[in-house]
């Protein structure tokens, strides 16, 4: 069995909630190439202490106990940034949902829009651009709830800059001491964080705790789906799991050529497609919930 | 250079602020024993973030090289470095004991002033992110013995609490969750397992509620389990054998004397 734990890249969403035709993601091209299923525990918006819990209710229940069958694991790292607070649940009350805000809080807030408002607000307070027009929130927020954000972020930085290192090692360490095969990619990278701090990165090879049980895939996946896009700026992030077909695949070969340790001639590409995105076309069908209606690319 | 990290058990604090009779600390006689200098980077009431904090400062100023060793003592990760609390003087030990007491219902125990806006951050802090909290040492042993490896640097590291409960009164099984981390152990990584803060509470005798009557002792410990903490950490630096049999069960209780015409605290011992 294969436990897949992370964020959209991982998240096994319904192709109409992106507006878009269906394709075989690269879990369904992993479990078909490895003759093991899987089990989806992704979810879009979440951050690595979500995607941590999760794997640790899971491992605390006895999950992964059985010797009967391998037990093996993919991770996607989001942004540390991304924290579960408990206001982000439904808040019927109408204080929470005021006028002149997109979206109201009755169905709650997701934990990635939340970072995004703060940073939005942040920004706008911190470092206000002379001429364009500062963006808005998208939810209301009590001044309590932006104080413990902002209080938390400060306070937290150099621990949230370096979590997910921390992560990796820990994944390490679990991999080794239960001899689980597993596979670790990060979204983003440290740098830039949200204060503008600037990291070297190449302090944390971390790339060199690979071997037969255990890998660790440096490049960041968000920026590996940017250069999907000639310009490398995602205009529309409608692709699912953030990459169109033919990186699904190559994003499946990874995995299955790590967890079947596939060599020489049997070693299936590896090779990303890059910079063939040239534009999108109605990329108001991603949220129109029609389904016969898509966000189409156009291609080079 | 040998490089200390970490709160009260570490902080090469003066002596006339315990007002105790000075006597030389496990950091001195490590150093002696090895025969190399020591940097103690070690302040009381901080928690793990902000020792790694400084780890990290220090790191990316290329203050290390390849003869650094390191001592690292992870506290309680609940103590956080709120900087809404660095004008107010109040510590992070404090910030949290203030919180405990709240969910008490002790209110009138409070130290601190806060706002409302800062309680409701420290609160929702610690329940939105509880189980990151609780699993925050354990990553950080993994990292530290990580980063020992990429480095090849020789490096112990201690915790001075256990994980269970947490103040939300999760109960962990401790064994199973630590037990496993002492594979980590080598040539270059050693993990000690036991909190330190038991430990020194089984410097009391009769402890049996493991409360320490008396906090004043150098490092929360007497002369001779400096003694001993020397020894773990010289053997794990130069592979020596000194004994690391901890001195227990041997202070009966705790007096004033006079002494230079200063009142001392002293230990009354069996």
């Amino acid at each position: 069995m294969i436990y897949l734990y992370g964020d959209s890249f991982v998240e096994n969403e319904p192709a109409e909630n992106l507006g878009q035709r269906d394709h075989k993601r690269w879990y369904d091209y992993m479990s078909e190439r490895m003759n093991e299923e899987n089990e989806n525990y992704g979810k879009c918006g979440e951050g690595p202490s979500t995607s941590l819990s999760k794997f640790h209710q899971h491992y605390e229940e006895g999950h992964f106990k059985s010797d009967k069958i391998t037990h093996r694991f993919v991770f996607f790292l989001s942004s540390p940034y991304r924290i579960p607070w408990k206001w982000l649940e439904p808040q019927e009350d109408p204080k929470y949902s005021p006028e002149g805000f997109k979206s109201d809080r009755r169905d709650g807030i997701g934990i990635s829009s939340a970072y995004q408002d703060w940073d939005v607000e942040y920004e706008k307070i911190n470092h206000p651009h002379p001429r364009e027009e500062p963006l808005n929130t998208e939810y209301y927020y009590t001044p309590e709830e932006y104080f413990t954000q902002t209080s938390v972020y400060e306070a937290l930085q150099d621990e949230l800059d370096h979590l997910n290192l921390k992560n990796i090692a820990y994944l390490h360490t679990l991999s080794k001491l239960n001899n689980w095969p597993m596979m670790v990619f990060r979204v983003y990278g440290m740098n830039p964080n949200p204060f503008r701090k600037k990291y070297d990165e190449s302090l944390f090879r971390f790339e060199r705790l690979n071997d037969e049980t255990f890998h660790f895939y440096p490049v960041p996946m968000h920026d590996q789906s940017s250069k999907e896009w000639v310009d490398e700026w995602i205009a529309e992030s409608g692709t699912m799991n953030h990459f169109t077909h033919r990186n699904h695949i190559i994003l499946s070969n990874i995995i299955t050529n790590f967890f079947l340790q596939k060599t020489g001639s049997d070693r299936l590409t590896e090779q990303w497609h890059e910079h063939f995105i040239r534009s999108v076309v109605n990329p108001e069908h991603r949220r129109d919930h029609d389904p016969d209606t898509f966000v189409d690319f156009i291609y080079e | 250079m040998i490089y200390y990290y970490g709160d009260s058990y570490v902080e090469n604090t003066r002596v006339d602020d315990l007002d105790m009779e000075d006597h030389e600390r496990y950091y001195d006689l490590v150093s002696k024993n090895i025969n190399e200098d020591f940097n103690n980077f070690g302040k009381a009431g901080e928690g793990p973030w902000t020792t790694l904090t400084k780890f990290h400062d220090h790191l990316y100023s290329g203050m290390f090289n390849s003869d650094s060793k390191f001592v690292i003592v992870l506290s309680n990760p609940y103590r956080i470095p709120w900087t809404f609390l660095e004008s107010k003087g109040i510590s992070a030990t404090t910030t949290y004991a203030d919180w405990i007491v709240k969910q008490d219902g002790r209110e009138h125990l409070i130290e601190g002033d806060y706002t409302s806006e800062e309680f409701y951050a420290i609160d929702s802090m610690y329940r939105s992110l509880q189980e990151e909290i609780n699993h925050q040492n354990f990553k950080n042993i993994t990292y530290l013995h990580t980063i020992s490896k990429a480095n090849s640097w020789p490096m112990i590291v201690f915790r001075v609490f256990g994980i269970s409960p947490d103040p939300f009164g999760k109960v962990y099984d401790e064994d199973k969750f630590i037990k496993p981390f002492t594979d980590l152990n080598d040539i270059l990584f050693k993990f000690y397992t036991p909190p330190l803060e038991l430990q020194s509470s089984k410097e009391w005798n009769n402890n049996s509620d493991r409360v320490i009557p008396d906090q004043s002792t150098i490092n929360h410990f007497t002369y001779r389990n400096h003694i001993i903490l020397s020894n773990i950490i010289t053997n794990h630096f130069i592979k020596t054998n000194l004994t690391e049999i901890w001195h227990e069960r041997f202070i009966r209780d705790v007096e004033k004397i006079e002494r230079n015409n200063k009142q001392l605290v002293d230990y009354i011992y069996n």
